[in-house]
């Protein structure tokens, strides 16, 4: 048996570009990347496209992502191939919960509820060539360890398990809710000659006998999903040894590109040359087919003469537009948090007055050794009463701050002293 | 800093004030009454030290009312010791002066600099409080005071930490802040989303209104394409009637013709006109038959030609390149015959001149068997060998005067060796000669130089017993002497083999040489004729025994000489080619018309079976008549023909037949009448309007629907909305993360600042608390801050109070009154501590205190002139009294003035 393993499309997610052009040019990249994954199966005349969860990326789906989807789907029964489909946390399958069923084509097999199907997979001369066994979420809020409903494999023909769930311990599940989470040495042991897994979007191989893998989502949504996506091409015509290949799929590429080194950047011109040199070293190591367009997120930290412009909304929005220009990307966020002036906090933290004081107990209040009272209430960007996330929150927001505070009290920024 | 002297020219009400050339001491009671000027004087005080305020006379409060300018002067003296002169005048704008140790400088309205480090601000409301204003302190001081406290700690580079809180928490809030005043971007932006959400609503309903609409176009675009069809159905009726008919009539027409003409397969092969074809096809058959004839007449004549080349011809010519090689050859045979006889007469003659010349040399005939002999002497040596002879013979004439003994002669040799062996070659040289064996010639031509030899030395022998026996003999003077002798027998030994005459022996001359040389070439010429006798000879035997052979080969001329059979197979072998030639020509001729008549037989059997097979078709449509069989044929191609014609007719007015065919098929499938009259026709024509009108009404709602879902898709989208609600989310996201940092630091900064004064206060209220247990008596023993609420009030503690004391009402005013003083006496302490000691201004300080704690104010009082100028303002002349009694200095100020 012969299958793509796709999963996390998250088709009409809201992206939040800067402007409609990138948000609308988003929005095509995920349809782009799945009909890339339609195309694969195709081309490489398989016998199934899996999909693990988070087709949609909510409950409502647009009108033309709806005609999108069905004609895909009409696409890989044209050439005789399956659609199976088990839904996620996104797009879970009650439809009070999730998105309203859609007039699929007989060729898909979607998989909306815990209860496990196991579904055939017939080859182009109507023989049976393997299996695939899943359970779907019902609700957005699967508790459930759904892996252990799967029925135990049986017979001579490769079997697949299919399931959106967190895997304990995975890369990256702690970006995610703990939906459906399982167990890796119970999926391991189950019997299955593959598991293909959805819900985690950082792409890995749990296992390899059996594969266990996310196969990670399929276009990059936000800066945090770095790195080539895609889908995997899967072989188990050799059960005893499953071919796999990860084939790179989405158009849009989501990279974070740190430029600390700014001591020396005096004027904006300077500061996007840099920024440009850095790009070009990091492309140049990491490479891409010709054609990737890229969403950056530039992270600016450390010392520099340009803080306080970097601290301006407007001349970081202006920076981020002068940079898309020169590093020929689609889009640039530039992020200046860490930025702060040139001075040395080390040495000003010395001090015995309210300056030397204030740093160091930035520094202690950073490191989790001393804590402000504060009223959660208080931080409208924290979101949430938990004691624990508003320390988070509150180290976080401090990166960068001793230097800013000291030129602050030394009256090096405009407006002070 | 102590005030010596002050001089008031006119401030507010106080004019001409002056205190007089003696210094003032620490502690000053300024008395009066009230509205005296007491205030007023406070203020001249403060204006000497910084200057007018406000600056302009217009706005100052003490510009005097009768329009004087405000004016006066002070001395100083530094707490170092240094005097200074400071004057100021407010005229249209501030001017001021001071002068110390004879340097004068321009103040303007400059602080002084030994003012600057207590802001004017803090100097009016620390160092110059009244009772209300001690009571109250505003908060905006009570930090300043701390700032300046806090900045006594060696950190003059900072701001003020409470002005990077504030500037933090402005920013923060400028951002956001829990209530709704005032501009927030925040909350711009959260206002932006909530619009973006009523969007969102709308942009659901377009998308509702959009499945609404593609669900009708839908079914427009099925139903339109249906009553397409109901139309092209009904326009297929209307078409039946008006075209399909005379169509259908036509076509009916053309099946019919096509059944009368029969199968087209059996007409396939018959002629349009089958009797003219009969007829055509009888004359070429009898053409043919008379073709065949012709052409078996003219293969007569080379058929002959061929028949007259013999075997013999064919021999004679299979050998034509011998006989060709032989006659070229045989062309030489006659010269070669004649150059024969030439060179027989020419040896003869040869032979007969050597014997001539052989005569003047040998003393016997010459002889075949000599002519090796003589040929083997070389003349050359001979003629050497003679030249030798005459010199030794001149020689010898110039030694005949000479004698000389000669030994006996050698016993002679026999002649019998030489003898034998010139026989035996002479023998070997005849045989070889004859039997044209050069080999044995040569031997017998070497056994004659052998007996050349042999009597060569015999006769040497002979000569020199001869001579020997002339000298013994007595005849020594006839005998030549012996190099002479010596060379006449070398000449003689090189001539031993012939029979040379002896005169010539003796006398050896050219002349031997010349004849000798003669007989020579005559002998060479002889031999080379002899050669080319015999070569001549061998190529003619040849010759005739190749003639032979020939001659057996071709069977012609056998017995002939190779001559006469030159001449024989020359004739013949003409002949033969000549004959070979033209039947060569009447061979081709004859293939030629060998395959032309068999051509026209074949022709002509395939002209008489096809005739017979036309007559047989003929026959059998006409069932046995001819006759009748061509007429049927002629009737039934016509109809055939006529077919096609009609057939080809139709399709060039109706390009589209087969499609005419098939609707004409379908209807008749659906039993559709072909007789329609004309009222059907109308109604059917009607229908078809009607539903054209059906179509296009269809169409342009189907139109109209589509640029409906068009314009529905050009507007914001769910998607679109989606997104810019998701950025603006991200935005806000971004705005109050950033407004969280800055807030999130002014508190860092907050309880920094807590931390740091918390750690440095204790200082200025322990010396606060030790004033106030002074005044107290030990009630209250400490003064603090409480920084716990944020308030920053202050409290007190002491013995007798269980937990601290806010300084505030129900608080009696008198305890509130010795608490701000004990902090104020701390604080002005601190505040220039280490710096110049600004004058201290206190206002009716102590007049609601008890007389024990009064007393106590004063010795607090006076204990601080001693470091610091006190002025204390009071109407109470007991007071007043009480203070100077203790060494105070008192100004009094008038009420009139």
């Amino acid at each position: 048996m012969r299958f793509v393993h796709t999963a996390d499309v998250h088709l009409d997610t809201s992206f939040a570009g800067r402007t409609k052009a990138v948000r609308r040019r988003l929005r095509e990249a995920s349809r782009e990347a799945f009909r890339g994954a339609v195309d694969l199966a195709v081309r490489e005349d398989v016998h199934a496209l899996l999909v693990a969860g988070d087709l949609f990326d909510s409950e409502r789906l647009s009108f033309s992502t709806e005609r999108f989807l069905l004609e895909q789907a009409r696409r890989l029964g044209d050439h005789g191939i399956a659609l199976v489909y088990v839904t996620g946390n996104h797009d879970p399958g009650s439809p009070d919960a999730g998105p309203r069923p859609l007039p699929w084509p007989p060729n898909v097999r979607v998989i909306a509820d815990a209860t496990p199907q196991r579904i055939a997979i017939r080859g182009h001369d109507g023989g049976t060539v393997g299996y695939v066994t899943g359970a779907g979420h019902a609700s957005p809020k699967e508790r459930d360890d759904l892996s252990r409903r799967l029925p135990r494999p049986r017979g001579e023909l490769p079997e697949v398990a299919l399931l959106h769930t967190q895997v304990h311990a995975s890369l990256g599940s702690e970006a995610h809710h703990a939906y459906a989470p399982s167990e890796l040495t119970y999926l391991t042991r189950a019997g299955y000659d593959y598991w293909a897994l959805g819900h985690v979007h950082v792409r890995q191989s749990l296992s390899d006998d059996p594969p266990v893998i996310y196969p990670g989502n399929l276009q990059g949504r936000t800066h945090a999903d770095t790195g080539p996506k895609g889908a995997y091409l899967v072989d188990l015509s050799d059960r005893a040894a499953p071919a796999l290949s990860f084939r790179a799929l989405a158009p849009v590429r989501w990279e974070t590109l740190v430029v600390d080194d700014l001591q020396d950047a005096d004027s904006l011109d300077r500061l996007e040359r840099k920024v440009a040199s850095a790009w070009s070293t990091a492309r140049s190591q990491d490479p891409s087919p010709p054609g990737t367009e890229w969403m950056v997120r530039v992270a600016l930290a450390g010392p520099t003469p340009l803080w306080q412009e970097l601290r301006r909304d407007e001349d970081r929005a202006l920076l981020a537009t002068e940079l898309r220009e020169q590093m020929a990307v689609l889009d640039v966020v530039v992020q200046a948090d860490g930025v702060h002036p040139v001075l040395s906090v080390e040495e000003h933290a010395r001090r015995p007055d309210v300056l030397g004081e204030v740093l160091r107990l930035a520094a202690l209040v950073r490191r989790g050794e001393e804590r402000l009272s504060l009223d959660p209430a208080a931080l409208p960007g924290l979101g949430s009463d938990d004691p624990r996330a508003m320390e988070r929150y509150v180290r976080d927001l401090l990166g960068g701050a001793e230097g800013e505070l000291a030129a602050r009290l030394l009256g090096l920024n405009e407006g002070g002293g | 800093m102590r005030i010596e002297r002050l001089r008031v020219e006119a401030f507010g009400g106080l004019r001409g004030v002056d205190t007089g050339a003696a210094p003032l001491p620490g502690l000053v009671v300024v008395a009066g009454p009230n509205e005296a000027g007491k205030s007023t004087l406070f203020h001249f005080l403060t204006s000497i030290l910084y200057g007018f305020y406000p600056a302009s006379r217009e706005g100052n409060p003490y510009a005097p009312w009768d329009g004087a300018e405000p004016a006066g002067s002070a001395s100083l003296r530094l707490d170092g010791g240094r005097c200074v002169q400071v004057e100021r005048r407010l005229l249209s704008a501030p001017n001021g002066r001071m002068e110390s140790e004879g340097r004068v400088e321009e103040l303007r309205n400059r602080t002084l600099p030994w003012a600057e480090h207590v802001p004017r601000t803090v100097f009016r409301q620390v160092f110059a409080v009244t009772l209300a204003e001690m009571a109250g302190l505003e908060e905006e001081t009570w930090a300043r005071v701390q700032d300046r406290l806090l900045g006594a700690m060696g950190s003059a580079d900072l701001r003020p930490a409470r002005h990077v809180i504030s500037e933090l928490e402005r920013e923060a809030s400028e951002i956001w802040r829990p209530t709704r005043r005032g501009n927030q971007r925040a909350r711009d932006v959260g206002t932006a989303i909530r619009e973006l959400r009523t969007s969102r609503r709308d942009a659901l309903e377009r998308d509702r209104r959009e499945r609404e609409l593609v669900a009708e176009l839908q079914r427009i675009r099925r139903e339109l394409r249906e009553t397409r069809e109901a139309r092209q159905a009904a326009m297929l009726a209307v078409d039946r009637v008006q075209g399909l008919i005379p169509i259908r009539n036509q076509l009916l027409r053309i099946e019919g013709l096509r059944n009368d003409a029969g199968p087209v397969g059996a007409l396939a092969d018959l002629p349009a006109d089958p009797a003219g074809a009969l007829e055509a096809q009888e004359a070429r058959v009898r053409s043919l038959g008379r073709r065949v004839e012709a052409l078996a007449q003219e293969e007569v004549e080379p058929r002959a030609a061929v028949a007259a080349l013999e075997p013999q011809h064919e021999r004679l010519l299979q050998h034509a390149d011998d006989v060709t090689a032989f006659l070229a050859r045989a062309s030489s045979l006659a010269s070669h015959r004649q150059r024969l006889a030439t060179l027989e007469q020419e040896i003869r003659d040869l032979g007969r001149r050597a014997e001539g010349a052989g005569a003047q040399l040998l003393a016997e005939p010459l002889s075949p068997a000599m002519d090796a002999a003589i040929l083997a002497v070389p003349v050359a040596e001979l003629r050497e060998r003679i030249r030798a002879v005459h010199q030794a013979r001149t020689e010898a004439h110039r030694k005949a005067t000479e004698s000389a003994q000669t030994p006996p002669p050698p016993p002679l040799p026999s002649l019998s060796a030489p003898a034998a062996v010139t026989l035996a070659g002479l023998s070997l040289a005849a045989v070889g000669w004859t039997g044209d064996r050069p080999l044995v010639t040569g031997m017998g031509v070497a056994l004659l130089a052998l007996a050349a030899y042999l009597a060569r030395g015999w006769l040497t022998g002979r000569r020199r017993r001869d001579a020997d026996g002339g000298t013994v003999g007595g005849a020594a003077s006839a005998e030549p002497p012996g190099a002479l002798a010596e060379s006449q027998r070398e000449v003689a030994s090189l001539l031993a083999a012939l029979p040379v005459r002896p005169s010539l022996l003796a006398d050896p001359s050219d002349t031997l040489t010349a004849n000798l040389q003669r007989v020579q070439e005559l002998l060479r010429d002889r031999h080379e004729r002899e050669e080319q006798f015999r070569t001549l000879r061998q190529e003619l035997a040849a010759a005739d025994r190749d003639a032979a052979r020939l001659a057996a080969s071709v069977g012609r001329g056998e017995g002939m000489d190779a001559t006469a059979l030159v001449h024989l197979l020359e004739r013949e072998l003409r002949g033969a080619e000549r004959t070979a030639e033209r039947a060569s020509a009447s061979r081709r001729e004859l293939q030629r018309l060998t395959r032309e008549r068999r051509q026209a037989e074949e022709e002509a059997e395939e002209a008489q079976a096809a005739l017979d097979r036309l007559r047989a078709r003929l026959e059998e449509a006409g069932g046995g008549s001819l006759e009748r069989g061509i007429q049927t044929v002629r009737d039934r191609i016509q109809a055939r023909d006529r077919a096609d014609q009609l057939q080809d007719e139709l399709e060039r007015a109706h390009p589209d037949l087969d499609e005419i065919r098939q609707r004409i098929r379908t209807a008749e499938a659906q039993g559709e009448s072909w007789t329609v009259d004309d009222d059907d026709l109308a109604k059917r024509k009607a229908a078809v309007e009607d539903l054209t009108q059906k179509v296009e009404s269809m169409a342009t709602r189907a139109e109209a629907l589509d640029k409906d879902v068009t314009a529905l898709r050009s507007d914001l989208t769910v998607d679109a909305v989606d997104g810019e609600i998701a950025a603006l989310q991200e935005e806000e996201a971004a705005l109050l993360r950033e407004r969280d940092r800055r807030w999130v630091m002014a508190q860092l900064l907050r309880e920094a600042d807590r931390r740091f004064r918390e750690e440095h206060q204790p200082d200025v209220l322990r010396r606060a608390g030790t004033n106030l247990s002074v005044l107290t008596g030990g009630r209250y023993d400490r003064l603090m801050v409480d920084e716990s609420s944020g308030s920053g009030r202050f409290q007190v503690t002491g013995p007798g109070l269980p937990e601290p004391m806010t300084l505030a009402p129900p608080v009696s005013t008198g305890t509130l009154e010795q608490a701000y003083l004990a902090l104020r006496l701390a604080i002005v302490d601190h505040l220039d501590q280490g710096l110049e000691r600004l004058p201290l201004f206190v206002d009716e300080v102590l007049v609601n205190w008890d007389g024990h704690r009064m007393a106590r104010g004063m010795d607090l009082l006076e204990a601080m002139a001693r470091r610091r100028q006190v002025f204390v303002f009071t109407c109470h002349d007991d007071l007043s009294g009480a203070l100077a009694s203790r060494g105070a200095g008192v100004i009094r100020l008038d009420q009139r003035r």
